[in-house]
Order: structure tokens, then C-alpha cells, then sequence
């Protein structure tokens, strides 16, 4: 009996066997024929708000054969493996500003924008943040969609209930060098009980960020000991030390509940994390004002479009990149997803300086303005992420109780072990 | 599928024939399994080794790898952070297996006599396994969060001082531990709870009658004829723990831009393969990576041996 039963199912065995080995390989084999081939079609690569929807939107439907794909998750690994395997190279892809730094290493891989007529619209970009998708040998590869100009956002409230001044010009008057800022934290903490600045790491960050030097020089020597990278340590110590630093993840739950709880009164960071705050304590709109940075504007993110060298039409893909950062489009995108535009003539569209309600109706934008126009020209290395890793590992540490001098040549012994190694 | 195959060549063996005959009859059999083998040289084989050539070399990811031999194992061996991704490993291993495998001991003992609603305590129990463990460690960010989180709330209210979970290389690790001891626990109850369903009852009723109680008949005939049980879930516990990062990954805040996958406080969350993956992907040191995750698979080796050895000697006197 069990033989006929098996007789009988051998057809529907050998069926089901091909079939699935069918699906196995092709499984194996990569769906090749998405790719453009001169039809006329071109492909978009971007993270999730990354762009503004709206804008997509407006410019797929001008741009006839567009195809946006909006990538999650590692967006530059993803990136990697489609160049690395040379097939569905996009043409058109953002590139997150801390990713440039890596992929200006292989300008092979991208288009040159000066060979293109971009004469036009380049001048209105900020010098400084072209300057960080140039290469040394003076390749342009990718025109900013947004950049980061720090601010310094503060509790009007809280510092009102402090007797501290809360007008943004004398806020800034009182705060411009980090001496001031120190004084003007240990009075409010005095009055509030409340932190100056989340964690050690975090000020460092900012204060490195203010620097026209970073770890790792054009020539690729060591700076870990440069003046630069010291003052930042000893600024970020001096916080710990004077005890104006809460020891906290930014970003993370207990940061969250501080800064709903008013126990973080005062943030620094680029425009974009005032829509981290906003997310995050919905229910203190209209308490909150911005002004400049102590000691100076600092630079944090801001992204580009770029046009890999594989791309099929590399004028039709720039009329793209040009229709999606037109003026119109940038002040769309800013006030849809809060990425500061990096274009400078979308200052000049209506609606841009009316205020914002979650500041107390205050003009935000000019406050970044003026910060973007003062911004130093900087070089970021490759290696610079890895460089400066142990730093912010040391600090950490000094939070929990390490000798700040240990803890210095330690994060010094490591960063130059990890250049020799890179 | 298997099924299918297995009904198939079940009918071929039974006949005698030449046996070049016999493969070709048995073609549906081979392309029957073939998917798998197929997937798993693409996907399986070929990384694998496609990983140990990487970690000869020194590449970033773009342009030409460059061969450096056997410069990346040298470094490996005098790098004081992989050491200490090793001991924090061992630490958050040791923290979390031995309360579990406890713990899911009692577990499965308690579900093997339960009378009523054993299916929905089984299923209860196994819930955690299967829910997203990056979910599960956000929540926990949440639970033992510094100043605002539930554990601390719930200490002040007894009465006992804050603990700093996830500011000290310690508490980190207890709190990882604490993630993975919740999150296998219920998995591992159900593999022993089906080790203790095939012990016969006779065995039980022998006992009984002997005159041993429950607690006497649990450590003597129970535990010695769930060892086979146990040594699968102590190996399964091994390669699983030894080798965990998501946890570590999320409770460490691993997501900002500066510094990511750092390990938080003290690095006392960057287990072996969070340190592979932070070289890796974060750096893009891929052929230093690729050294690491062989240092990681030499280690898990190494326990794996041990573990399987002692319990096989343990078994003999009795086979």
C-alpha cells in the first residue's frame, strides 16, 4: 500500500521539486532588468525623510519615468553593495553628510558636477558645505540638500522662573563664550536644580564641532593631541566637574523624560533637533526659544545628491537634482520635515520667517541663517569616526569616575592606535 | 517537501538495482533537496568563506582590498577592547544562562504537573521568544532608564536607592542579562518541559512506591534523564549567548552618529559580535571585522567542545 501511494505521487514529487528549485535560483541570480537602459527611466535613492514627500511628489510628476525609492535601515551599507556589485546602480542617490567623508575616498564612483552645467545654481550653496563634497583634487560630487547650523534652544520659561535673562539677543549676550555659558549653568542650577548640558560627550561633540580642525589632518597626521581636540576635552571635563552635566544618552528615554520634565532647560544642536524636541515634548510648545551657539556656530549633518558615475543620463539626472532643490522645493522640504535648506535663495520665499509656534512665534530661520553664514570651512577625514571613538568612550568613563588625566591618555594611546591600524 | 522525498527514496532502497540506475531514478529526490543546498552555498558557504579570505585583508569596502597575511590576527591578539568584549561577553553570559536555565528548570517542572490552562501557560511562557527583541529592548531602555524608569521607581517606592542601570559597565551588563534571562527563559521551559514528557511514568511509579516524594523523585530521576535535554540547551545557550549584540545594541544607545556601537558606559555592553560589527560597519575596518568574527567562532568553538565532551563522558557509565 505504501508503495502505491508513493508511485502515485512521484509526478506531483518531480513538480514540486522543480519548482522549487526553480525559485531557488533565481533567488540566487539579481532581478537584473530594473536597471535603466537608455527607456528613458531613472532611479532615485533616498532614507526615509530624507526628502519631503511633497517635493517627490511634485517633481515625479513633472519628471516623466522617475522612480523614487525611499531606502531604510543602513542606507550607506546598502549603497556599498550595489556599488560593489557594479548592477541597479541608482541614478540619482542622496549621501548622509557623515557618510561623505568615506565615499570622497572613491570619486570614481560618482559623477563630477563642475563637468555638468551647474553654474547656474552652485553659488547659492554655502561654500563651506560644498567644500565637504569636494575632493582635494577639486571634484564637486554632490550638490547639499540641507545643512545643520547649530543653535542653542532654551526653556523661556524655566529661565523667567529663574530671574535669568530669557530675551534670545540677551541669551546670547550672557552665553557667547563657554566661560559665560558655565557661569550663566551653575546659576540656573543653583535656581533650578536644573543640568546645563546632557553629557560630557555630547559637549565635546558640539566644541569639535566649532573647530576648523578635527582628529585626522588632510595629510592624514594624528591630531588627536592638537590644541583643538584638547580644549574640547578640557571644556567638557570643566562641565562634569562643575557638575552642569546630567550624564544622560541624548536621544534616549531618560533624555526624553528630562527634557518634558524641564530637568535639560538648555539644548545645543542643529536645526533639525528641534524636531527631535518637538517629537519628543509635544506639550512644551511655545515655552521654547533659540539663539547662536556659545563660542561660536558649529556645522552638525546636512545631506547631498549625487550622481554616480554609472548613471545613464547624467544631464537629465542634474535637471532632476535642480527641479527637487529649487527654492520653492527647499521651503517645502523645511517645513515638512524640518531639514534646514541648504540653498540660500530659499531664504527669500514667503512664509519662511513668519515664526514658529513651538518657539513662541519667534523667526527660527534667521537665527540659523546668521549661524550658516558664519560657519568655518572644515576638513573631515575618513577616519575621523574612528579616530575620535575613544574620546567619547574615555568621557563616558570620566562620568563614572575615572581620573580625567588617565582617562585623557588613554583616549590619546587608543586614537593614535586606531589611525595606525585604518 | 521532506516528507515527499523521504517517502520517495524509501520506495527506491527497497529494490535492488545497479547503482547508477538507482541515482537516476532517485533524480526527484536530489532536486528535492537541492533548494536548500542551493540557498545555502549562496547565502551560507560562500560568505562564510568569502569572510576568512576578508580577514587576510585590509579593505574598506571600496576600492581594492589590500593583503596584509596575518597582520589582522596578530592585532586581534594584542587588542586590549576585543579582550574586553570577550570578558564583558562571558560576563553577560554567565549573568543570564545560569538564572535561566534555573529558572526554566522549575519552569517546565511546574508546566509538567500543571492541570488546568497548561496550553495557555505554555503559550504565555513562549510569547517573549517570539516577540521583536529590538521592541523588547527599547521597552527595557524604558523599564531602567536612569532618573524616569519603572525599576527605579519601584525600588524608591520599597524603599531602596537607584540603581545606575545603564550608566556603569556593570549595570549595563545586568540589564542585558536581565533582557536575555526574560527573553529564553519561556523558550527554554518548553524544550524541557518535552524532555520530562518522555520520561515514562512507570519510572515515576516506581519511585513512588520506593517511598521518594516529589523533590526526591525531581533530582533523582528527573535532572539525570533530562541530561541529554540539558546539554542541548546549555550548547544552544552557548552559541546563542556568546554570540549576542542586539541587546547590547539597543540598550547602549548604539544609534547616535558620534561614536556608535560603542558598548555605552565603560564599554560595558560591547559583546564580542557588537565589536565585530562596530569595526565592521561603523569603521569599515571589513577585513579586521571579518578576523574578529573568526576569533569569535574559534571561542564559541572552544566552549562549544568543552561542553559536548563533559556531557558525553558523563553518559558513558551509564550506556
Amino acid at each position: 500500500m505504501r508503495r502505491t501511494t508513493s508511485r502515485a505521487r512521484r509526478p506531483v514529487a518531480a513538480l514540486a521539486a522543480i519548482g522549487s528549485l526553480a525559485i531557488a535560483l533565481t533567488a540566487c541570480t539579481s532581478s537584473q532588468p530594473s536597471d535603466s537602459s537608455g527607456d528613458g527611466s531613472m532611479s532615485l535613492w533616498i532614507w526615509p525623510g530624507g526628502l519631503s514627500e511633497t517635493v517627490v511628489e511634485t517633481v515625479t510628476a513633472e519628471s516623466s519615468g522617475l522612480e523614487v525609492s525611499v531606502i531604510g535601515d543602513d542606507f550607506k551599507q546598502k549603497l556599498l553593495t550595489v556599488f560593489t556589485a557594479k548592477s541597479d546602480i541608482p541614478d540619482i542617490t542622496g549621501v548622509k553628510g557623515e557618510d561623505m567623508p568615506y565615499f570622497l575616498q572613491e570619486p570614481e564612483l560618482f559623477t563630477d558636477l563642475n563637468t555638468l552645467d551647474i553654474d547656474d545654481i552652485v553659488g547659492e550653496f554655502p561654500e563651506w558645505k560644498l567644500a565637504e563634497a569636494t575632493t582635494p583634487d577639486g571634484r564637486l560630487l554632490g550638490l547639499p540638500i540641507d545643512i545643520g547650523p547649530a543653535g542653542l534652544f532654551y526653556r523661556e520659561d524655566i529661565l523667567a522662573g529663574a530671574g535669568m535673562p530669557t530675551d534670545p539677543a540677551e541669551v546670547e549676550a550672557a552665553t557667547s563664550t563657554y566661560e559665560d555659558y558655565f557661569t550663566f549653568g551653575e546659576q540656573l542650577k543653583a535656581a533650578t536644580g536644573a543640568h546645563l548640558e546632557v553629557s560630557a560627550g555630547g559637549l565635546f561633540g558640539k566644541v569639535m564641532g566649532q573647530s576648523e580642525t578635527k582628529f585626522v589632518s588632510p595629510e592624514g597626521e594624528f591630531l588627536g593631541e592638537s590644541d583643538a581636540v584638547r580644549n574640547a576635552w578640557d571644556l567638557a571635563v570643566e562641565a562634569w566637574d562643575r557638575g552642569l552635566v546630567a550624564g544622560i544618552e541624548d536621544g534616549s528615554p531618560d533624555w526624553a523624560s528630562a527634557v518634558n520634565a524641564g530637568a535639560l532647560p538648555m539644548l545645543s544642536g542643529a536645526a533639525w533637533y528641534a524636531g527631535d524636541i518637538k517629537s519628543n515634548a509635544a506639550d512644551t510648545t511655545g515655552l521654547w526659544r533659540v539663539t547662536q551657539m556659545p563660542g561660536g556656530p558649529a556645522n552638525i549633518g546636512g545631506s547631498f545628491l549625487t550622481i554616480p558615475a554609472a548613471a545613464e543620463d547624467k544631464e537629465a539626472a542634474l535637471e532632476v537634482i535642480k527641479a527637487l532643490l529649487s527654492p520653492e522645493n527647499e521651503a517645502v522640504m523645511y517645513t515638512e520635515t524640518g531639514n534646514f535648506p541648504a540653498r540660500t535663495t530659499t531664504f527669500e520665499q514667503p512664509g519662511l520667517h513668519d515664526g514658529d509656534d513651538f518657539f513662541g512665534g519667534q523667526d527660527t530661520v534667521s537665527v540659523f541663517v546668521t549661524a550658516a553664514e558664519n560657519m568655518p570651512t572644515v576638513y573631515n577625514s575618513p577616519l575621523d569616526n574612528q579616530v575620535a571613538a575613544p574620546y567619547y568612550t574615555e568621557l563616558r568613563n570620566v562620568e563614572t569616575g575615572k581620573d580625567p588625566e588617565q582617562a585623557w591618555a588613554d583616549a590619546v594611546a587608543a586614537a593614535k592606535e586606531a589611525l595606525e591600524s585604518s | 517537501m521532506t516528507l515527499t522525498a523521504s517517502t520517495v527514496s524509501a520506495g527506491v532502497s527497497t529494490s535492488v538495482r545497479p547503482r547508477r540506475r538507482r541515482a537516476v531514478r532517485a533524480w526527484p529526490a536530489y532536486v528535492a533537496i537541492a533548494p536548500f543546498f542551493i540557498l545555502f552555498l549562496c547565502f551560507g558557504l560562500y560568505p562564510t568563506i568569502y569572510s576568512l579570505v576578508l580577514s587576510f585583508q585590509k579593505w574598506n569596502g571600496l576600492g581594492a582590498p589590500e593583503w596584509v597575511g596575518l597582520d589582522n590576527y596578530v592585532r586581534l591578539a594584542s587588542d586590549d577592547t576585543f579582550w574586553l568584549s570577550v570578558r564583558n561577553t562571558f560576563v553577560i553570559f554567565a549573568l543570564s544562562t545560569i538564572p535561566m536555565m534555573l529558572i526554566a528548570l522549575v519552569v517546565a517542572a511546574m508546566l509538567n504537573n500543571a492541570v488546568r490552562y497548561s496550553t495557555t501557560l505554555r503559550i504565555a511562557y513562549f510569547v517573549p521568544n517570539i516577540t521583536s527583541v529590538v521592541a523588547m529592548a527599547i521597552l527595557f531602555g524604558a523599564i531602567f532608564g536612569e532618573s524616569f524608569g519603572l525599576a527605579n521607581a519601584t525600588l524608591n517606592a520599597i524603599g531602596l536607592p537607584d540603581v545606575r542601570w545603564l550608566s556603569t559597565p556593570f549595570g549595563i551588563q545586568l540589564t542585558v542579562s536581565i533582557l536575555i534571562t526574560y527573553q529564553w527563559t519561556g523558550y527554554n521551559a518548553i524544550i524541557f518541559l518535552a524532555g520530562m514528557q518522555s520520561i515514562g511514568s512507570e519510572v515515576y511509579e516506581a519511585a513512588k512506591v520506593d517511598g521518594a516524594g516529589p523533590v526526591r523523585s525531581f533530582f533523582s530521576i528527573t535532572l539525570p534523564l533530562l541530561r541529554p535535554t540539558i546539554a542541548f540547551v546549555l550548547i544552544v545557550s552557548i552559541i546563542t549567548g556568546l554570540q549576542s549584540f542586539t541587546e547590547s545594541q539597543v540598550l547602549t544607545g548604539s544609534s547616535s552618529p558620534t561614536n556608535p556601537n560603542s558598548g555605552g558606559a565603560g564599554q560595558g555592553g560591547l559583546t564580542m559580535v557588537l565589536y565585530f560589527y562596530q569595526q565592521a560597519f561603523s569603521h569599515s575596518k571589513l577585513g579586521y571585522g571579518a578576523s574578529i568574527a573568526w576569533g569569535i567562532f574559534l571561542i564559541v568553538l572552544v566552549f562549544v567542545i568543552i561542553s559536548w565532551r563533559y556531557n558525553v563522558k558523563r553518559e558513558d557509565p551509564t550506556r
